[in-house]
């Protein structure tokens, strides 16, 4: 794919009184301010979303539960620290999965339409929902509190297995996963459309609420869970981030360079599936983050995965914490389902940006 | 610290590219021109060589077999510069630099030795002014002379460049082969695939050329270069004649009879 000749992904240009290095550190400079900006935007977004809601709690009573201030009343205590806060940081800490897992395959598919919701893993977790939650069929030790997440889990996890399979396989490149991650979304949205033929009234309506997306009655162990999630793969990603960088120059020129490709896209690959699986399988589907995050955090920074990667984690959880919030006030008392918001709402944005970029998407 | 091939055969699919490969010692100091026509087996030769296609058969560079070296190792000590250079990244030259020095194992230079280093590089094939561009906005040429600076990055002594004068004007193509054969002298081994065998019989201290997957002739371009050689590979009828100053030009006047 050709692209129009730009000056610089910064438009940066370097002018006789300034030498190279100069020029790097400024601009290493500036990429480090923004990917703080978007540090101080998700923190800001966190602390909105923990103010925004029904029952009209100030940012002084918010910051006085948070930092243990005796006079916060029991009320404002049971709103923060049961609903609030746990939704709050669920957003940041989905959004930010969603972003990374985004950001890490569409490097190592060399593909900008990848996601984690294109290619089939988020349709599969629905299927696993669907399968736990219309036949009742779950895993067996667990309590039945977790059997749908625990479907979810498991259901997207062998979809990612069955893509890691496929690209294992002689020939297997880029192409040929991204083809069967499609195949494998119809799939999973055909087999969840029979189960929905096959269902009772109660457990369509539940299946669906589901794949929506929501944030709502997060557990306090799903926030760990999916913490501990993001804390394990980040430094790895972060690690290999000059393998990633060498890639978006082809995988040609990056095993010149000396990069194990296959082994690049291997681990990135099991990176991905954990993080949305975890993601997916916790909140339901969430289309869009995925996607638009990775994007609109290359805009800002560039494609260096040194800044690109740490940017894609906040932008993502920048842009669920938007979500959530605007999931509380987009209709007066009513909390809308958070996957409906990210696509409503975010794409017209996402759009946008691309497009004062002329649309260089690759 | 010479390379050595031996007994090489390579395949794609069940269609054989080389056939039984082996060759004199490269020594380092000598530029090499690997030469022949389409589809016999040269940059499956050279990618070979670089360690991204699958052979059998045994290189070794300084006795080392290259198979069994350490990855980072191997990126540290072959430079290879691909026929195909993708060019829709938005990262800088400077980047794509810094990235060649760093993605096979991080550098041992410092981030202002690495940017030294890089206007240095960018210097060497007459690139310095394009540092802050991005390899999307290059000219094929530009995107050429800076893929030959990026095979350089990590100071390799074993270089392989395949058709770097290709999308080249005849000034950008007079200096890069110059630059190829100053390499060689620093006391590299500098391999490339050209297809203009006036240029390499005017550069090229050894001509190496392959037809279906396997060695023709191999020896001082002024010797090996004849019309019967021209004939047998290329199914032409060309001449080889000295000009005025005694460099080899071949002309072509048609297919073989």
């Amino acid at each position: 794919m050709t692209t129009p000749a730009q000056p610089d992904a910064m438009t940066d240009t370097m002018t006789d009184t300034t030498t190279l290095s100069q020029f790097e550190t400024r601009r290493q400079a500036r990429r480090i301010l923004l990917v703080a900006i978007l540090a101080f935007l998700a923190l800001g977004g966190l602390l909105a979303d923990i103010v925004s809601g029904p029952s009209g709690l100030p940012l002084s009573e918010v910051l006085n539960v948070l930092t243990g201030g005796e006079e916060a009343s029991r009320g404002a205590e049971v709103i923060v620290w049961k609903v609030r806060l746990p939704v709050a940081l669920m957003a940041l800490l989905v959004g930010a999965a969603l972003s990374l897992a985004g950001t890490e395959m569409q490097t190592v598919l060399e593909n900008p339409l990848a996601e984690p919701f294109t290619l089939g893993v988020s349709s599969s977790a629905a299927l696993g929902a669907g399968v736990a939650i219309i036949l009742g069929i779950s895993l067996p030790v667990l309590p039945p509190i977790w059997a749908v997440s625990a479907n979810a889990l498991v259901f997207a996890l062998m979809s990612m297995f069955i893509l890691q399979l496929v690209s294992q396989l002689r020939g297997g490149g880029p192409t040929v996963v991204i083809l069967f991650g499609i195949a494998l979304n119809f799939t999973a949205g055909a087999l969840l459309a029979l189960l929905q033929f096959v269902a009772s009234a109660d457990a369509l309506q539940q299946l669906v609420f589901w794949t929506m997306g929501s944030l709502a009655g997060v557990r306090w162990e799903s926030i760990v869970l999916m913490a501990l999630v993001l804390a394990i793969t980040l430094p790895f990603s972060l690690k290999a981030s000059w393998q990633l960088t060498a890639l978006r120059m082809g995988t040609t020129q990056a095993q010149s360079f000396g990069v194990d490709v296959t082994r690049l896209r291997r681990w990135a690959l099991v990176r991905v599936s954990v993080l949305a699986a975890c993601a997916v399988s916790i909140v339901g589907v969430i289309g869009f983050v995925g996607l638009a995050g990775p994007h609109i955090a290359r805009i800002t920074v560039g494609e260096d995965h040194r800044f690109l990667l740490p940017a894609s984690v906040l932008t993502g959880a920048v842009l669920m914490s938007f979500a959530s919030i605007l999931s509380k006030l987009l209709v007066p008392g009513i909390l809308l389902p958070i996957g409906i918001v990210t696509s409503l709402v975010g794409l017209p944005v996402f759009f946008a940006l691309i497009l004062r970029k002329k649309g260089n998407l690759s | 610290m010479s390379l050595s091939l031996s007994g090489l055969h390579l395949s794609r699919g069940r269609k054989a590219i080389l056939t039984d490969l082996s060759t004199a010692a490269f020594e380092p100091g000598q530029f090499i021109v690997l030469a022949g026509p389409n589809g016999a087996g040269k940059s499956s030769l050279l990618r070979a060589i670089a360690q991204t296609l699958p052979y059998e058969g045994q290189i070794t560079l300084a006795g080392q077999n290259l198979k069994a070296m350490k990855r980072r190792e191997r990126a540290a000590r072959i430079g290879y510069m691909p026929q195909h250079l993708e060019s829709h990244s938005d990262l800088t030259v400077l980047d794509s630099l810094r990235v060649a020095m760093n993605a096979g194992g991080a550098s041992t230079l410092s981030h202002g030795a690495q940017i030294t280093c890089a206007e240095e590089l960018l210097a060497r094939v007459g690139c310095v002014h394009l540092a802050t561009r991005a390899l999307s906005g290059l000219s094929g040429g530009q995107r050429q002379s800076v893929g030959l600076a990026q095979a350089l990055a990590r100071d390799p002594e074993l270089l392989l460049l395949d058709e770097p004068t290709a999308a080249l004007d005849l000034s950008m193509q007079f200096r890069i082969l110059a630059e190829m054969k100053a390499l060689s002298r620093e006391g590299r081994i500098v391999i490339a695939v050209l297809h203009d065998l006036t240029q390499a019989a005017r550069w090229a201290d050894r001509l190496v050329v392959l037809s279906q997957g396997a060695v023709t002739a191999d020896g001082a371009p002024s010797e090996i270069l004849t019309p019967e050689l021209l004939g047998e590979v290329y199914h032409v009828n060309a001449r080889v004649e000295r000009d005025s100053r005694g460099e080899t030009l071949i002309c072509v006047d048609g297919p073989a009879t």
